[in-house]
């Protein structure tokens, strides 16, 4: 049985190569996550190691900081060589070309316990000489003997009482290391100096840790012994490197712990996918082996043995495939450390990936469980197949009618599932507005995550009825051409085999379209949020309202490149007095020139007439709308307007420039505001902006310095941080869509196989090799496009829901469809499926009609 | 019945409809070169019923592959009408086969997703021609196939398949049809129905067939038989009987049958 197990696998060779590829890209993605995640874990303890020296102690105070004598008792034990306390502090330096924020520790008082190693120079042995990192000094533009500056405020009771500014003579530099796991300091300061510094900048001489020395030959162990007897330590825990390394990485452990649950979670995504893709495979293979294995059932073969040989070739292709994923997913990692290395040198300390042995038993494990597991349905249809099969002709009935019990599983899932999901919105929505913890977003998140899974599988299981139904509709489309029908009747003959093929681009189409509605419609909620807590783009003002911008200046930012629209302010300082007689000062502004419409991106100032007054909060007091409040001005004069509330800002309030001029006639303009186009760069504009406004300072000493704020970075930035989420995650559901595209592929060159005499018949009739090819690959686009219209439909709704439930208490929800990925997944998916059928084309092509006159 | 040498080609070409002339097939090379066919001459007359036979592996279907231009040539000449079918490449020759020939399969090569209508249907559709309802309301009523319109291959009995098989082969009117032992998967009854519907066809419909078979009862439909043998023409029989087809492949089992040739 093991030799026919065999010959047939070799027989099926090509075919099967698909399946394989399926499950090797599901676990190369497997190997590749636990090796990513060993090995941030190992660079996390190496990083560790680094920062402490060769200290063969390490005193971390625990509930109360070392005392300043703590350091002189240590030193004084037998065998301690050297002591010094662990410390870092943080200090602004400039240098020529650039200022930087350096964490700076002192000079170690032994050089076991130096962390970094002097490249050139000498160690600051006195006050005034400083040891800078070679990196940090080239950034700062200075070499040894160079001078830096720094200035810090000098903290007492809590409070600044003085502000220091003071020159350092560059004297050594250490080695650059760069390393991004490990805090380690960019420079050193004498330690005299250091320890007055830090007390002077921290206001505080509180020490929380402390490195120590043995002399060479010292009995560790009795050292320790002596020195944990301090009295001054009682309350700290001393331990040695590899002890604290080992805690540390322990606790890093949790968020290493969590990304590796986020890579798994992806590669089950792929493995789920693949498994689909293996499942088709076999239930293919088995249906194109109907009369051999009826005629093994035939000279006697039992369905054991069937079962035994359909499930040892699926173990077979599982361990080859799994052998060469995880080989492929090792040369990932490997070839991502060294890009990081030549990207950041010195960023790993040189560490190097953990081979553990439980990343290829996992591996290999996950590979061909899911493989066997994919290839049971098959194995017992295998066993299904009667030994008479064997003498009727395999030609006929394509007999796959779907019971009727897998419709109502299917659209009772589907329901339920549904019914779930708006159940998770409503809930999140409903609570969000009464209850401002998360307990309605999570329970929400619950509910839907519950409903959405329970859903897609009813859609999956009914896509054997779903999908037959929509090919047509889509076939037409494809045009009225006898070949594009023949595709669509080709690829709707087989329900169970196309559904199968369509629900692992399903999977992964909606994965995908779910995340980038999910992150369209929350890009969409927090940049209306942002419109409407700071409606424009770049404002510009004075910081002393008594202080009025230049017309030059209102120029200047009208003529920056990509400013679209302009408008100024005036502001005066009111008096405003409550109907219940409560009275606060308040900013009153009023839109001096320029329309306020053009320059904001909310509509606040629509409200707004010559009786009513915009009120932003105020502390401690609840507005009414509607409510008359009194206008005070400087000079006395009175207003009463009705108050309405806006988003305008703490304490300030928006009036028409009819009530303005009755206030305060004579009030600056103070603020310009500006619209940028929208394609516009918002950094490239506002660094313009700033330029612009910086030269006319210099030109004219009379004219306010101005500061330059607005939206448009932050929106620009938001933007980016969402993008960057997306892209990472788009590109691990990919590995799915890929999957599922082989399964295209393959499920294609299957029934080309099938297919062999129907093609050769209409090649005989007539059909040119253009139009067989073109036939496969319509047939290749329908299947890929049906799945993927499919998959992005469920995603569209998924991403809805699922950002209604997250989003949904920011109050300003926007749903959005993300058209770019849409698109994206529409032209994937048709270049796919054309891609599909060129190498199921080309075998089809080359047989000769004449086949379709042989008679088997 | 008469055995008679084949006739020269030239004089009858406004006839014919199917001619060749010295046509060579070898497949392979070297010492595995077969010669299917060995220089043949033969003139299939236009309204003609034609059977070919010959022992298994006499060149029988090769020599029809290469006539209907499904294959082409190691050498000689092959007509359809006036078109030379050796001058043509794949494209053409496939245009040729969808507009001018009609094909009848032994395992009937229905589209199993196509009804009886549309597989009929196929071959105008091919061509982008519309569907002469006429003449396959004809076909349908002379076939029987009326009631069996909307049904799938499956759901029909082979002798109803290839009555449908008969009806597209002959939907575009081609110059000729040719049938790859039509009635080797059917029962005798389902056999005598398609054969007298094809020397029907012949003759009430003028149509040109040329068929391939084994059987001396199938080839006794014909109005011709030419017998093959080594990949040459061995001679043939005109107004053939079972009995006179019989004798004439005995003969060629003889040595003294080559020397007629
Ligand atoms: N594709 C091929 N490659 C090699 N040899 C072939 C090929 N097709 C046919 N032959 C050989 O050419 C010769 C003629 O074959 P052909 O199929 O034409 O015979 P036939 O008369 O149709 O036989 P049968 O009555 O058994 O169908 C045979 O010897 C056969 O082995
Ligand atoms: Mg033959």
């Amino acid at each position: 049985m093991l030799r026919a197990t065999l010959d047939q696998m070799r027989a099926s060779a090509g075919r099967l190569a698909a399946a394989g590829i399926a499950i090797l890209l599901g676990t190369a993605f497997v190997a590749a996550s636990l090796l990513a995640s060993a090995t941030m874990e190992q660079a996390t303890h190496d990083a560790f190691t680094a920062s402490y020296a060769d200290a063969d102690l390490v005193v971390t105070a625990r509930s109360a900081p070392l005392t300043s004598s703590t350091l002189a008792d240590i030193r004084a034990v037998d065998g301690v060589k050297g002591a010094d306390i662990e410390s870092y502090f943080g200090l602004e330096i400039a240098g020529a070309d650039a200022a930087e924020y350096v964490a700076l520790a002192p000079t170690p008082s032994d050089p076991a316990l130096a962390v970094g190693t002097l490249a050139e120079g000498v160690e600051a042995t006195a006050p005034g000489q400083l040891v800078l990192s070679a990196d940090v000094a080239e950034r700062l533009g200075v070499d040894i003997g160079d001078t830096v500056s720094t200035s810090f405020d000098v903290w007492e009771n809590n409070q600044i009482t003085d502000s220091r500014t003071e020159q350092l003579r560059v004297v050594g530099l250490l080695e650059a290391t760069g390393n991004y796991f490990s805090t380690g300091s960019g420079g050193r300061l004498e330690a005299g100096q250091y320890d007055e510094w830090r007390i002077a900048a921290s206001g505080t001489d509180d020490v929380w840790g402390a490195l120590i020395a043995f002399e060479d030959g010292a009995d560790a162990a009795a050292v320790r012994a002596s020195i944990e007897a301090l009295p001054s330590i009682a309350d700290a825990s001393v331990q040695t490197l590899p002890e604290l390394a080992e805690e540390r990485t322990a606790a890093e452990t949790g968020s290493n712990v969590t990304f590796l649950v986020v890579m798994l979670a992806f590669a089950s995504v792929a493995l789920a996918v693949a498994g689909l893709v293996i499942t088709n495979t076999f239930q293919v293979l088995v249906a194109q082996r109907t009369r051999t294995l009826a005629l093994l059932r035939c000279v006697g073969a039992s369905r054991a043995q069937i079962r035994a040989s359909v499930l040892g070739e699926a173990a077979l292709l599982g361990v080859i495939a799994s052998v060469v994923g995880l080989a492929l997913g090792t040369g990932i990692v490997l070839g991502g450390v060294k890009v990081l290395e030549n990207l950041f040198p010195g960023a790993l300390l040189g560490t190097t990936v953990p081979f553990s042995w439980y990343v290829p038993v996992v591996t290999l494990i996950v590979g061909i469980l899911v493989t066997v597991l994919a290839a049971l349905v098959p194995a017992r249809m295998a066993t299904q197949v009667a030994p008479v099969a064997a003498l009727r002709p395999i030609e006929g009935a394509v007999d796959e009618r779907s019971g009727r019990g897998r419709l109502v599983l299917a659209i009772t899932a589907s329901v339920l599932g549904a019914l779930m999901l708006a159940g998770g919105v409503a809930l999140a929505l409903a609570l969000s507005e009464t209850d401002s913890s998360d307990v309605g977003m999570l329970g929400g998140l619950a509910l839907g995550v519950l409903g959405g899974l329970i859903s897609l599988c009813g859609l999956l299981i009914g896509s054997v009825f779903l999908i037959p139904k929509l090919l047509p509709v889509l076939g037409r489309l494809a045009g009225k051409g006898t070949p594009a029908r023949i595709a669509t009747a080709n690829a709707v003959r087989n329900p169970r085999r196309t559904a199968a093929t369509t629900n692992a681009l399903v999977i992964g189409v909606a994965l995908v379209v779910m995340m980038s509605t999910g992150a369209y419609s929350a890009r969409q909620t927090l940049l209306t949020e942002l419109d409407s807590s700071f409606p424009v783009d770049l404002a510009a003002g004075v910081s002393d309202t008594s202080q009025e911008v230049t017309q030059a200046q209102i120029d200047a930012v009208r003529q920056t490149d990509g400013v679209a629209a302009v408008a100024t302010l005036r502001t005066s300082s009111a008096d405003l007095t409550l109907a219940d007689g409560y009275r606060t000062g308040v900013t009153v502004n009023s839109v001096a020139e320029g329309d306020p419409d053009a320059v904001m991106r909310s509509d606040v100032l629509a409200d707004l007439d010559d009786d009513t007054i915009l009120l932003g909060s105020l502390f401690d007091v609840t507005l009414e709308d509607g409510d008359t409040v009194t206008l005070t001005s400087a000079d006395g004069t009175e207003r009463d307007l009705t108050l309405v509330q806006a988003d305008v800002g703490r304490y300030a309030a928006f009036v028409t420039p009819e009530v303005f001029a009755a206030l305060a006639p004579d009030a600056p303009v103070t603020t310009i505001w500006a619209q940028m186009e929208d394609d516009a760069d918002a950094i490239a504009v506002s660094d313009a902006l700033q330029s612009a406004l910086n030269e006319l300072t210099a030109a004219d000493p009379e004219a306010p310095v101005l500061q330059v704020g607005g939206s448009a970075i932050e929106r620009a930035a938001y933007g980016q941080v969402i993008d960057t989420l997306l892209a990472v995650v788009l590109g691990l559901l990919g590995v799915a869509v890929v999957i599922a595209l082989v399964g295209v592929a393959n499920t294609l060159s299957l029934s080309v196989l099938e297919r062999r005499r129907e093609n050769a018949t209409l090649r005989a009739m007539g059909l040119t090799r253009g139009q067989l090819r073109g036939m496969l690959a319509v047939e290749g686009v329908l299947i890929a496009t049906v799945g993927a219209a499919v998959g992005a439909i469920a995603g569209l709704l998924y991403g809805w829901a699922g950002a209604a439930i997250v989003l949904g208490g920011l109050g300003s929800l926007e749903l959005g469809v993300p058209w770019l990925q849409l698109g994206a997944v529409a032209v994937i998916a048709v270049t796919a499926g054309l891609l599909a059928s060129v190498l199921p084309a080309r075998s089809a092509v080359r047989q000769s009609p004449v086949a379709a006159l042989a008679t088997d | 019945m008469t055995q008679t040498l084949p006739t020269p080609p030239t004089d009858q070409s406004a006839r014919s409809a199917v001619r060749a002339v010295g046509l060579t097939k070898i497949y392979g090379r070297g010492d595995v070169a077969v010669h299917a066919l060995d220089g043949v001459d033969v003139t299939f007359a236009s309204g003609e019923f034609t059977a070919i036979m010959g022992p298994s592996g006499s060149g029988k279907s090769t020599l029809m592959h290469l006539l209907a231009g499904l294959d082409t040539a190691t050498a000689g000449q092959a007509w359809l009408g006036g078109t030379e079918l050796t001058a043509l490449n794949d494209d053409q020759l496939t245009i040729l086969r969808r507009e001018r020939v009609g094909f009848v399969f032994q395992s009937f090569n229905l589209l199993p997703m196509f009804t009886a209508e549309q597989n009929m249907a196929l071959p105008s559709q091919l061509s982008g021609a519309k569907l002469d309802k006429e003449w396959t309301d004809v076909l349908v009523s002379t076939l029987g196939l009326g009631d069996r319109l909307t049904h799938k291959p499956h759901e029909l009995s082979g002798g109803q398949q290839q009555r449908v098989a008969i009806a597209r082969a002959l939907s575009t009117k081609p110059d000729v049809v040719f049938a790859d032992e039509p009635t080797g998967n059917l029962d005798s009854r389902s056999g005598t129905e398609v054969l007298s519907f094809l020397r029907r066809s012949v003759r009430e419909l003028g149509q040109t067939i040329v068929m391939v078979t084994h059987d001396p009862a199938a080839a006794a439909y014909a109005d011709r038989v030419v017998l093959l043998a080594d990949g040459q023409i061995a001679g043939s029989i005109s107004d053939p009987t079972p009995e006179s087809v019989l004798a004439g492949l005995d003969a060629l089992r003889q040595p003294a049958a080559t020397v007629v040739r």
